[in-house]
């Protein structure tokens, strides 16, 4: 791997916006291609932080710093990787369930999906089941992704699923939920696809689905 | 004397018994052949022929059980009547964008605002002016009406408003109103497409149903026979004919769902595998603590999944009837198309030997040796030039389809028209069967055994086998489906479907257990853990190497060969209602979903004490109009709940499902 994809992934990792996308210019300046920057340095950059912050070596203010990296380097690649036509990992759409106003942990998912070539849908906290299925239409996503940090509001990821079900679609997407309360018997539960317990997992269950 | 009168219209043969209804023994049994054109003949000749022997008279029968192929080969062959499917608060965009439309059967579909959300609440009024519109249009162009609402399961009253519409609109001078069924009266469960796809293809086999119905009505009146008419649903279970009628959906796979029901009858079996071997089709299915299992999934007819629950039935196009040829390898290849056998063939029309040995004497084309066509009725709608030119050499009598190819000039081409031709039922293959192996080794005499015996000789050569040894592999070849379909099925069932031919090693151990590589170091064996209990007419010769494969017990009953007849009149009358509650706003309160609406309670408890409490009344009423006597009524309930993570408290409730269920025998009056 040559040496500015391992600068772009180290300035990532320690947070340093600016210095990512200068590097992601020289990178693409040198000749190297947009999904080669891409892959070899800000998915590898992301992967690391995503593998420190599942062993707590990272922890959420970390995450974020990294990420907004991460958003200044695809600002620089994001217009020629559309250029260049070349295939992203899969359409995920995120949301926090109805009743449900945290956003921490849905967006550290959404950036980490992002980090790892997903194309994120999001549609933000309070979203009601109809607005999911709307947005399936809409998008037609591989993936959608639920969370809900409540004990009262958990039981409204079964209404999403139940939506879905409804709408005949549920068989065309994944479902994986997560959130500080949730556990992956209550997901089996509910019928979802997959459990995530933190942001980091998400992306190897996402990847575990398009993959 | 009071005897039961059983009736089933299978691919090929229709059967008919008569159980004595004090000892519950079978006392009569016959076939005659299913007449696909007008079923009525085939059943009329079977109910005459089962009262020749005396047994029993007409005027003793209490009961008359009906399983019937009919909507399950409707459905697959696309035919029904014009109908309109009226659509509440479904998003054409989204069936649009995931290519949902084709689902939806009706070439008509009305897209109606209203509809409503997860918890029952209403999303849009309903459009009854819109509504009002599209019936009186259709009215007098359609023969039934079927509607669907968006989430109507958990809301049924913009689907009942519709139906009280049609019902309004679309009354004759005789009083009676057109068809229709709402999605909620057929399921309880989520997925308004297949909802829609269930709803629709009721609707349009009612008047085919109807017609049915009608034609076995005026057959049993004709022989003086007044009894109650039942039909097998495909869950085993019976209705009477009239609620069939309504319901139609309900008796696909009425023939697999009625010969579990007869093979548990008749082997007394609680836990057993089920084949039933026919002319044209096996079943294999079980059956768990003496019923049918049912496909939860719904039961897949032809290109439609349906939201029916029937049996869970694994069918292979394999039967006594299977064509027998060899591929361009030279291979053997059993079915899955049918033919009637040489030997029957040949004792309704001599010549065929004749023209058998002709064939014998020349060079035979590859694949077309031993094959004759024949007619099988008038076309009703008009031929093309070619096809009538072709059945006008069929008028004579049947025609070895080497000649045919020869004299149509258009060579193998013609065999595709041939094919056309039995696709519409207006003509039949005949050629060399299973069933011809075994006449042909002196193991079977019901027919000519002369003409199997040439047709042997002519395919046993291009094989290179002696007439023996061709006839044994073609048996042992039909052995080895079966029990490789019953591989299938469990492997299916438990793990994940095998494709033998794509994975090797999978194959390779099959091939092993089937006995088939004497040769290899390698010794495989599979052992079944229940009997296995063989019904249809050619058991006896197909089975025991099946279960020697499977290392199990082979039970073959008394009056094997008609089990389906007696699955038909020996099954119960069975309703099911299931009532769903759900925690609403943090179960602040609780709503029950029943199939006229929803009600709300303080507490689970208030919720299920109400449902407790008038359920068994309406169900018992619906089992009494399907037909049910002596009815009992069992509740199960199952409360649904989730376990959060350790420090956030108590598991989460998520619901309670309440499953009423009624069981009756089937009234004799």
């Amino acid at each position: 791997m040559s040496e500015i994809l391992q600068k772009i992934a180290s300035s990532l990792y320690a947070g340093e916006a600016a210095t990512v996308a200068d590097l992601v210019q020289q990178a693409l300046d040198q000749g190297i291609a947009p999904q080669d920057v891409l892959s070899g340095g800000l998915i590898a950059g992301m992967d690391e932080v995503g593998k420190d912050f599942k062993d707590g070596i990272l922890f959420v203010p970390e995450v974020l710093i990294a990420a907004r990296a991460m958003h200044a380097g695809m600002g620089v690649l994001r217009p020629l990787l559309v250029a260049g036509d070349i295939p992203g990992a899969g359409k995920c759409v995120v949301g926090t369930v109805q009743g449900d106003l945290h956003d921490i942990g849905k967006n550290l998912v959404r950036m980490m999906l992002e980090g790892a070539g997903f194309e994120m849908i999001d549609l933000g906290t309070d979203v009601r089941p109809e607005a999911f299925v709307d947005a399936v239409r809409k998008h037609q996503p591989r993936i959608v992704g639920l969370s809900a940090l409540l004990t009262t509001t958990m039981v409204n990821m079964k209404s999403i699923i139940e939506a879905l079900e409804e709408a005949g679609v549920r068989g065309s997407v994944k479902v994986m939920v997560g959130g500080a309360p949730v556990t992956a018997a209550f997901a089996r539960e509910i019928g979802a696809d997959g459990y995530a317990p933190d942001a980091a997992t998400a992306v190897d269950v996402a990847r575990g689905f398009v993959g | 004397m009071a005897v039961t009168l059983g009736i089933d219209t299978g691919g090929t043969y229709t059967d008919a018994v008569l159980v004595d209804q004090a000892s519950g023994t079978v006392i009569a049994g016959a076939k005659a052949l299913t007449t696909y054109h007008d079923l009525s003949i085939g059943i009329g000749e079977a109910v005459t022929a089962v009262f020749d022997g005396q047994a029993a008279s007409p005027a003793d029968v209490s009961l008359v059980g009906l399983s019937t192929t009919l909507a399950t080969n409707a459905i697959v062959e696309g035919r029904g009547s014009p109908l309109c499917l009226l659509l509440i608060g479904y998003d054409p965009a989204l069936l649009q964008q995931y290519g949902l439309e084709r689902d939806l059967v009706a070439q008509d579909v009305v897209y109606l605002r209203g509809g409503h959300d997860g918890a029952g609440n209403e999303v849009e009024p309903l459009d009854e002016v819109a509504a009002r519109e599209a019936i009186l249009a259709r009215r007098g162009r359609v023969e039934a009406y079927a509607v669907s609402g968006y989430f109507g399961v958990r809301n049924p009253a913009h689907e009942l408003r519709v139906r009280a519409l049609v019902e309004e609109l679309t009354t004759h001078a005789d009083g009676k109103p057109l068809p229709v069924t709402c999605g909620h009266e057929l399921t309880t469960r989520l997925n308004a497409v297949r909802r829609a796809t269930t709803v629709a293809l009721n609707a349009r086999l009612i008047p085919l149903l109807r017609e049915l119905i009608a034609t076995v009505r005026r057959t049993l009146d004709a022989l003086s026979i007044a009894a109650p008419l039942m039909v097998v649903k495909g869950d085993g279970s019976l209705v009477r004919a009239e609620w069939a009628i309504r319901r139609p959906i309900e008796t696909i796979l009425s023939g697999p769902a009625a010969s579990v029901v007869g093979a548990w009858y008749l082997a007394g079996c609680r836990d057993v595998w089920m084949v039933d071997m026919g002319g044209t089709t096996t079943d294999i299915a079980v059956l768990r603590d003496g019923h049918p299992r049912l496909n939860s999934a719904g039961a897949q007819v032809g290109r439609w999944r349906t939201m029916v629950e029937a049996v869970d039935a694994h069918t292979v196009g394999l039967g006594g009837d299977s064509l027998v040829r060899l591929d361009a390898e030279g291979r053997l290849v059993i079915g899955p198309r049918r033919a009637v056998p040489l030997c029957m063939l040949s004792s309704e029309y001599p010549g065929v030997v004749d023209a058998l040995r002709r064939q014998a004497g020349a060079r035979q084309r590859d694949g077309l040796a031993a094959q004759f066509v024949l007619a099988q009725r008038r076309a009703a709608s008009e031929l093309s030039e070619a096809d009538q030119a072709l059945m006008q050499h069929l008028d004579g009598g049947p025609q070895p389809l080497t000649a045919l190819v020869e004299k149509l000039r258009y060579g193998s081409l013609a065999v595709r028209q041939i094919e056309g031709l039995e696709a519409r039922r207006l003509v039949l293959r005949a050629g060399f069967t299973p069933t011809d192996a075994l006449h042909a080794l002196g193991r079977f005499e019901r027919w000519n055994a002369a003409a199997s015996r040439i047709g042997a000789e002519l395919l046993a050569r291009q094989a290179g086998l002696s007439p023996e040894a061709f006839c044994e592999r073609v048996v042992s070849g039909v052995s080895n489906r079966v029990t490789t379909a019953l591989v299938s099925k469990l492997l299916s069932d438990e793990a994940a479907p095998p494709d033998w031919k794509r994975e090797n090693a999978a194959a390779a151990l099959l091939a092993r257990a089937l006995g088939d590589e004497p040769a290899s170091d390698l010794d495989c064996q599979l052992a079944l853990r229940q009997p296995i209990v063989a019904v249809g007419a050619p058991v006896e010769a197909y089975m025991p190497r099946v279960v020697r494969q499977l290392h199990t017990e082979l039970i073959i009953p008394p009056h094997a060969e008609v089990a389906n007849a007696v699955g038909a009149v020996v099954g119960s009358v069975v309703q099911q209602l299931q009532a769903t509650i759900r925690p609403l706003d943090g179960e602040q309160y609780f709503r029950l979903h029943l199939p006229d609406g929803v009600h709300d309670f303080g507490t689970l408890e208030a919720g299920v004490a109400y449902a407790r409490q008038v359920v068994p009344d309406r169900l018992k009423a619906l089992a009494r109009q399907a037909g049910a006597d002596h009815v009992e009524i069992h509740t199960s309930r199952v409360d649904q709940s989730a376990p959060v993570q350790a420090a956030w408290g108590q598991p989460i409730y998520l619901g309670t499902q309440l499953t009423f269920t009624a069981v009756g025998r089937p009234a004799l009056t």
